[in-house]
């Protein structure tokens, strides 16, 4: 049982972050807009290097 | 569907996709000679490729592209602008945002090229479209880049930049959806933890589990619960304070009891090591529900950014005529009589003035006319009208609140506050069925407090759960969002959800002609001759003549068989002349051509020489007669209300079968026609597209407009039709009134479960598990139901056009 001691601190340690990334995601805006990028596998270009670019 | 006409011989500009008119441009891009209809065209393809956008055309694919303007206006006038203010934010220091709607949006292959476009500025950050609501976000370094020059690069595109809606109401919104994917993201992850707790409690049937590892896996569950009940359930515990202020406990009460219930339960087992804990119902309640929740929210949304497009190509700048000569745009609103404004062709009048030259104005959204009326110099043009064939002056008389347009935007809201409001049946008895629920599990605690005290709570719990409205509650929303799923994917989005039902029981429906029955587009009806020239020269030379404008007539004479007219002159209010092979023709009406009451088409030589004259009539919608016929099956009766001259509106009743017609109404009368049919007793559906049916649409039991009409008449739809397909109605009534079966069979099972269960829960025999597992089955049944409604019922039964 001894198990159960590191592994359930583990797992809600898990949840906490898992949540803390969704919640950051979000608030980035990550999940604003759910049906644009369903079109931008389509197209080939350079607009996310861009994007890292000016993040520099 | 969408059916676009084919003319296959037609040839076509290379960039927006029109007819070429007889003399186009050519021009040499990237290796290959290509034809456009206009300078601006040819300017907008050697831009595109300049900038290295050309997979912009591969991308596209059919779809054709805005026109641009001879000239971009100029945007300055945005720079810094005082009633922009309530509009940006400020992202994040240095940056500004934006969220702009975008007129003239054709497919994706458009959001591509702004998107490109935008981000090829220095200074632009993001610029993202979202394509469903016709919504640019943009992002930039006010240090780098002024909004003006970002602008000007979308319209010289011919993109039009559009004034966003309140952009409160879009904060809030954007707001809220991220609240609920955080509320989701939280239930989803606690519930499940929960229930792996409770589970390994519930599992241990023999009670042999050392009591502190049961104790620890009650507090690690009452720990997960926590935050589900109290951060994610929180929009239901603000609805229970809110419905109980009131004075009118609901659904919200309901839940919230039930959840708060479940988890003080628990609580209170957990302190004094009582034999069950609830934890996994409380925590999967609030789950579940919020996701019925989440999903009404998106549908909403969905209409709401529709709306707000709808509503944003009001909003389109104005361009000003400034003291030298050059434009600016600015907010129509800020419009002061005495400003001169330029309106081009095809753009709407911002407010009523007078105009500087004579103009053919199209004021079929204003009053159903279907062709462009004659407008003096000096004479007013109304607010809602559009220039024809050449764009116009006008000097402003009235503010933009007080034009036309506004005035019938004013009368069709307050029809709108009249209607008395949908109330659903399924709400009502929810209310109902909450308020008995909670009074039986109060006499049922107080019963049992005096039995067995020591059960008293869980029997109370579980008639709680058992009942938990649940089904009741997911009966419509489910149902609901599955029949507006359903219509969204055929072009038919719900701009006020709940009049439904009243769809299922229209027995009436009023039509406006032009632009609703008709597609106006005027056609080419007769050909007279009035000397031996033949009718298909005749055709051929004014199709000519009006080829390389863009008046309505250019469609209706077609292709011009190789002629080609040479110096064109457009007189607004009379005609056009132009030179064919030397020799000078003229094609028009009144003076122009010996005083002819219809268009025709005449000679210059010593004197005029009459060849032939045209009669041009507005065409009814290829589908117009069978989705008439369809709508009849259903039991409908069909009135024409059109604002049109009576022998035009009379034609097309003939041909479309219609035997009740009334002509010439104006938007007054149209509501009064509405008053009486509703008086005699009729369930009235109105469809519509003109500013003068907003009134109409407004008014009536239910409506429809067509999205490509007047904004006014979509804002005051409660259904709004995506491209013609006037087919798609009798759809929509078909699975209007299958919603409000399925809708029928829900709220009867929901209710019924819940009558077999109450009585066993009351008499405690029904354990708090087993109330969670039916109530999780019955909401099952329902959601599955409703479910059927996302399938293609009318199309299996009938035919597709």
């Amino acid at each position: 049982m001894n198990a159960l001691l590191v592994l359930i601190p583990l797992s809600l340690a898990l949840l906490v972050v898992a949540l803390a990334a969704f919640f950051w995601a979000v608030d980035d805006g990550q999940f604003d807009d759910l049906d644009a990028p369903a079109f931008q596998p389509l197209e080939d270009e350079q607009a996310p290097l861009k994007r890292s670019e000016e993040a520099r | 569907m969408g059916v676009k006409r084919q003319e296959p011989e037609v040839l076509r500009c290379a960039h927006c996709g029109d007819p070429l008119p007889p003399t186009p441009i050519s021009e040499l891009i990237a290796g290959h000679i290509k034809q456009f209809c206009c300078s601006g065209c040819a300017e907008v393809a050697r831009l595109i490729h300049a900038e290295g956008l050309a997979d912009f055309y591969r991308l596209r694919g059919q779809e054709g592209a805005p026109r641009p303007p001879s000239a971009p206006p100029d945007y300055t006038a945005w720079d810094g602008a005082d009633w922009l203010v309530p509009y940006l934010r400020t992202v994040e220091e240095g940056r500004l945002g934006l969220r702009l709607g975008v007129g003239g949006l054709r497919c994706a292959a458009c959001g591509w090229l702004i998107r490109q476009r935008l981000l090829n500025i220095p200074g632009v950050e993001r610029a993202e479209l979202d394509m469903l609501s016709g919504a640019l976000r943009l992002v930039w370094d006010p240090a780098k880049v002024r909004l003006s020059t970002i602008l000007t690069a979308l319209a010289e595109l011919g993109y039009t930049p559009i004034l966003p809606g309140d952009p409160k109401a879009a904060e809030q919104a954007r707001a809220e959806r991220r609240s609920y994917l955080k509320r989701l993201a939280v239930a989803a992850l606690g519930s499940l933890q929960a229930m792996m707790f409770t589970e390994a409690l519930y599992l241990d049937f023999a009670g042999t589990m050392p009591l502190p590892t049961r104790d620890v896996f009650r507090w690690l569950a009452f720990l997960l619960t926590t935050p589900v009940v109290f951060y994610a359930g929180a929009p239901f515990l603000s609805g229970m304070v809110r419905e109980l202020r009131l004075g009118a406990p609901g659904m919200d009460t309901l839940i919230a009891s039930g959840t708060l219930a479940a988890y003080v339960g628990s609580l209170i087992e957990t302190l004094r090591g009582g034999p069950h804990v609830w934890y996994d119902a409380a925590s999967m309640f609030v789950f579940f529900l919020l996701i019925a929740r989440y999903i009404e929210f998106r549908k909403r949304e969905q209409a709401r950014g529709l709306i707000e497009a709808i509503a944003g190509a009001e909003r389109r700048p104005a361009l000003r005529v400034r003291p030298d000569g050059t434009l600016e745009a600015v907010d129509p609103r800020e419009l002061v009589p005495g400003d001169i404004v330029e309106v081009p062709i095809g753009e709407l009048v911002p407010a009523d003035g007078s105009l500087l030259t004579d103009a053919d104005m199209d004021e079929s959204l204003l009053t159903g006319e279907s062709l462009p009326v004659q407008r003096r110099a000096g004479e007013l043009a109304h607010g809602g009208s559009a220039p024809v064939g050449s764009s116009v002056r006008i000097a402003i008389q009235r503010p933009h609140d007080l034009s036309t347009q506004a005035t019938l935007a004013h009368l069709a809201e307050r029809a709108l506050a009249q209607r008395t409001p949908e109330s659903e049946r399924a709400e009502r008895i929810a209310v109902g069925f909450v308020s008995a629920i909670l009074l039986i599990a109060l006499l049922t605690s107080l019963a049992w407090a005096l039995i067995d005290p020591s059960r008293a709570f869980e029997v109370t719990l579980a008639v709680l759960v058992v009942t938990c409205p649940c089904a009741l509650s997911l009966a419509m929303p489910a149902a609901r969002s599955a029949v507006l799923t359903t219509l969204a994917r055929r072009g038919i989005i719900a701009i006020r959800p709940g009049a439904l039902t009243n769809l299922a029981r229209a027995d009436y429906a009023l039509f406006d002609k032009t632009g609703t029955l008709t597609d106006g587009a005027p056609q080419l009806i007769s050909v007279r001759k009035l000397d031996n020239t033949s009718p298909d020269e005749a055709v051929a030379i004014a199709a000519a003549l009006v080829g390389s404008t863009t008046h309505p007539l250019r469609n209706a004479f077609g292709p011009s068989n190789g002629r080609k007219a040479e110096r064109i002159r457009y007189f607004p209010g009379r005609g056009v002349d132009g030179l064919i092979q030397g020799k000078l023709y003229r094609l028009g009406h009144g003076d122009f051509v010996l005083g002819s009451t219809t268009l025709r088409l005449v000679r210059v030589r010593a004197g005029l020489e009459p060849l032939a004259e045209f009669t041009i009539e507005d065409r009814p919608r290829r589908d117009a007669v069978e989705a008439l016929r369809a709508l009849k099956a259903l039991g409908l009766r069909i009135e024409i209300a059109s604002g049109d001259a009576p022998d035009r509106v009379k034609a097309l009743a003939g041909v479309l079968g219609v035997d009740r017609w009334k002509a010439a109404l104006r938007a007054e009368e149209k509501f009064a026609l509405l008053r009486q049919r509703r008086e005699e007793g009729h369930r009235v559906l109105a469809v519509g597209d003109g500013t003068n049916d907003a009134i109409l649409l407004a008014g009536a039991d239910v409506s429809i407009a067509l999205a490509e009409g007047a904004a006014l008449a979509s804002r005051s739809a409660d259904f709004v039709l995506l491209g013609a397909g006037l087919n798609r109605i009798p759809e929509a009534i078909r699975l209007a009134r299958r919603y409000r079966r399925i809708l029928r069979q829900n709220l009867g099972w929901a209710i019924a479960y819940n009558l077999i269960a109450l009585p066993f829960a009351v008499f405690g025999l029904v354990a708090p598990w087993l109330a969670a597992l039916g109530m999780a089955l019955s909401s099952l049944t329902v959601t599955l139901n409703s479910a059927r409604l996302l399938e293609r019922p009318a199309s299996a039964g009938g035919r597709r056009g």
